[in-house]
């Protein structure tokens, strides 16, 4: 065992006192600003009390936290004046994620969150300690779990299950390239926040905003050459926001293989490091807006069971990559296969789309109409063209594979997705039938899993009801047979999937 | 694929009356509201666009019951639970017994008046995860449940 561990009861890093008195600061200094407001100077000096107070409680905290690595346990000791043991057994602590943001990268400190597996939330956080011990940590849990497994089943390990192989990486080069290619709709947010915190600017503009008098007088040319130079200009601004955002979040990104666990590494200023457990994988999305197919490149996501009170349980696993890279990790690691043809499905589909498109766009030129001027009524005719081809589009995308290890369904218009759902990870299966699929003989076949994935691309629209069944019945099968030699799989190797 | 026990139809009589009693104060609340305005004048007394409400809710409630009789059913095949309902939308769920990860049978008090009760069986699924069976006999709801049981397995195995 790691003898560095063992034994002695160790404190947090004592910088952790400085990150608390500086994360502090703000509120402190927003209690005086609104005290001083009220004119009243016992509050104010109320106030300096409290943070003088304050102050020595970090050091009193620091003091009495403790936490320790015993043979068999994690305990960790706290409270000041009433005083707190907990205690986490070594072989329920699942893993160990490490988290750091901009301020404690500066001060080499990082929060080490303890997962376990009975628990519906975090069992702890450590608050803060070195990089470099929370690495020891890590080992320490994936030494105690190695060794556990050599005296329950007294067999040789595999060495590779233990060593970390790197899958995927990315240059700052690569960042910058994948960068280019996405758009993000950050600065909306931005916009908000800054009309939001400058009171006399939102003030006039909102009043200006909101009355829409200001519209009234411009001439129709000029609203329309003004809707123009808007767009455009969003889609400046949401193209470098894309690429300051894809720099900030996938910056030093690195995919890594260890044992039954994969770990992702990214971030610029935010240094994530979170690792699946591959046992809890659910499904795979394949993702490419017009640009990256243009270039022929690809992002996967990986979504995996929801685990206790964490409800983000996907990752990016690759952000961008050639296809047959993606494909290479898909079915090494992951056990799934990325197909290239997909069925169609009814051209009935494709009626339904246009009438939702007509719908929203007639609706659309109606308040045109009765809001704005007559003249809107002739949105009418480039409306029901755009409708045609934007629902010609979005037919030609839609479509679905069953093979035998997977079912996978893409969907979309200019982003298109592709959603990969094992047969074994299959919970329950749905036929779904509107009135309209109804009349027209068609159904959905939704396919739930347990990943937390909201935005129902996990299902086949608009099949006909015959092939529907056939796909249900197909699924079923699959996922009986697999689920019975998966199950076989996993009692082979149970411990080593939780390392 | 079975029926349900036809008397379960009583159970959703019932609340069938209770959702109309809470539509009822809604549109009472309406009405109140829209009163309150001096400019607005109903032509009607106090109250009655309320009652009529009332009836053609009550009205509209009972008549989607024997209808959604109609469309509700169940089976326990080999492997599977299916179970098939709605009246507009119709969902056809098929839950496989190994995903099964617990099962609850439970009664409400009307539902105990008329000796039914619910089979709810809870899988690892996030969209429609747990699958309840109405109006089924308790008994054979709690044989259903130790049936069904033997096939549930632990949390960890998702």
């Amino acid at each position: 065992m790691n003898e560095i561990l063992l034994g002695s009861e160790r404190r947090l890093h004592p910088l952790t006192m400085m990150y608390r008195a500086v994360t502090i600061m703000p509120n402190i200094l927003i209690a005086l600003f609104v005290f001083n407001s009220f004119e009243g100077k016992v509050e104010a000096y109320m106030t300096i009390i409290a943070a003088v107070l304050i102050l020595p409680s970090f050091l009193l905290n620091y003091y009495f936290y403790t936490y320790v690595f015993t043979e068999r346990e994690l305990v960790i000791k706290s409270g000041v004046f009433s005083k707190n043991i907990r205690t986490i057994p070594l072989e329920k602590i699942q893993n160990i994620d490490i988290h750091q943001n901009a301020l404690q990268r500066l001060l080499h400190i990082a929060s080490a969150k303890v997962e376990t597996a009975g628990g519906a939330t975090t069992e702890a956080m450590l608050e803060y300690i070195s990089l470099h011990e929370s690495e020891r940590l890590r080992t320490y849990i994936r030494t105690y779990k190695t060794q556990q497994l050599h005296e329950l089943e007294n067999i040789q390990i595999n060495e590779e299950s233990s060593h970390t192989e790197i899958l995927f990486s990315m240059s700052r080069r690569d960042v910058l390239i994948s960068g280019t290619m996405s758009f993000s709709l950050v600065f909306f947010a931005v916009f908000g926040i800054f009309f939001q915190y400058i009171p006399f600017l939102s003030q006039r503009y909102q009043e200006k905003l909101y009355s829409g008098d200001w519209l009234l007088g411009y001439s129709p040319s000029e609203i329309l050459i003004g809707i123009v130079i808007a767009s455009v200009g969003a889609t400046i601004l949401s193209w470098i926001s894309g690429i300051l955002v894809t720099f900030l979040r996938f910056y030093g990104f690195s995919l890594q293989r260890s044992g039954m666990r994969i770990l992702v590494e990214r971030g610029l200023f935010s240094k994530w490091r979170s690792s699946l457990s591959l046992k809890k994988f659910q499904m795979a999305s394949i993702r490419s807006n017009p640009i990256m197919r243009y270039y022929n490149l690809i992002r996967m996501d990986v979504f995996t069971a929801a685990s206790g009170g964490d409800r983000k349980r996907s990752e990016t696993a690759v952000p961008m990559a050639a296809p047959d890279v993606v494909q290479q990790i898909a079915q090494d690691v992951f056990c799934v296969n990325i197909p290239d043809t997909f069925q169609q499905v009814s051209p009935i589909s494709r009626r339904r789309i246009f009438f939702r498109y007509c719908t929203l766009f007639l609706t659309i030129s109606a308040v045109g109409y009765l809001a704005i001027e007559w003249y809107s009524a002739f949105l009418v005719f480039p409306s029901i063209a755009l409708s045609y081809w934007l629902a010609g589009i979005k037919y030609r995308i839609r479509g679905y594979t069953v093979s035998n290890e997977a079912a996978s369904v893409r969907s979309g218009l200019f982003v298109h997705t592709i959603c990969i759902v094992p047969h074994n990870k299959i919970q329950t299966l749905h036929i779904k039938r509107s009135l309209w699929q109804r009349v027209y003989g068609l159904a959905t076949v939704a396919l739930d899993t347990a990943a937390y994935e909201f935005s129902g691309k996990a299902q086949i629209p608009d099949v006909a009801y015959e092939d529907a069944e056939e796909i249900l019945k197909t699924i079923l099968h699959r996922a009986h047979y697999e689920k019975n030699k998966w199950r076989v799989d996993i009692d082979n190797d149970n411990s080593i999937a939780n390392i | 694929m079975h029926n349900l026990d036809p008397s379960v139809k009583t159970v959703w009589g019932f609340s069938a009356f209770f959702r109309t009693l809470m539509f009822t104060g809604i549109a009472l609340t309406a009405e109140i509201f829209v009163r309150s305005y001096d400019s607005v004048s109903l032509p009607l007394f106090w109250g009655i666009p309320t009652v009529v409400f009332f009836f053609f809710m009550l009205l509209f409630q009972f008549s989607l019951i024997p209808l959604r009789y109609k469309f509700y059913s169940f089976d326990v095949r080999d492997r599977e639970l299916w179970l098939r309902r709605g009246i507009v939308t119709t969902v056809e769920t098929v839950a496989p017994f190994g995903r099964i990860q617990h099962i609850d049978v439970a009664q409400s008090l009307i539902e105990r008046g008329v000796g039914l009760s619910r089979l709810i069986v809870h899988t690892a699924g996030q969209h429609g995860a747990s699958i309840i069976v109405p109006g089924l006999p308790l008994e054979y709801a709690e044989q259903l449940r130790n049936h069904l049981k033997q096939f549930a397995h632990a949390v960890d195995d998702v």
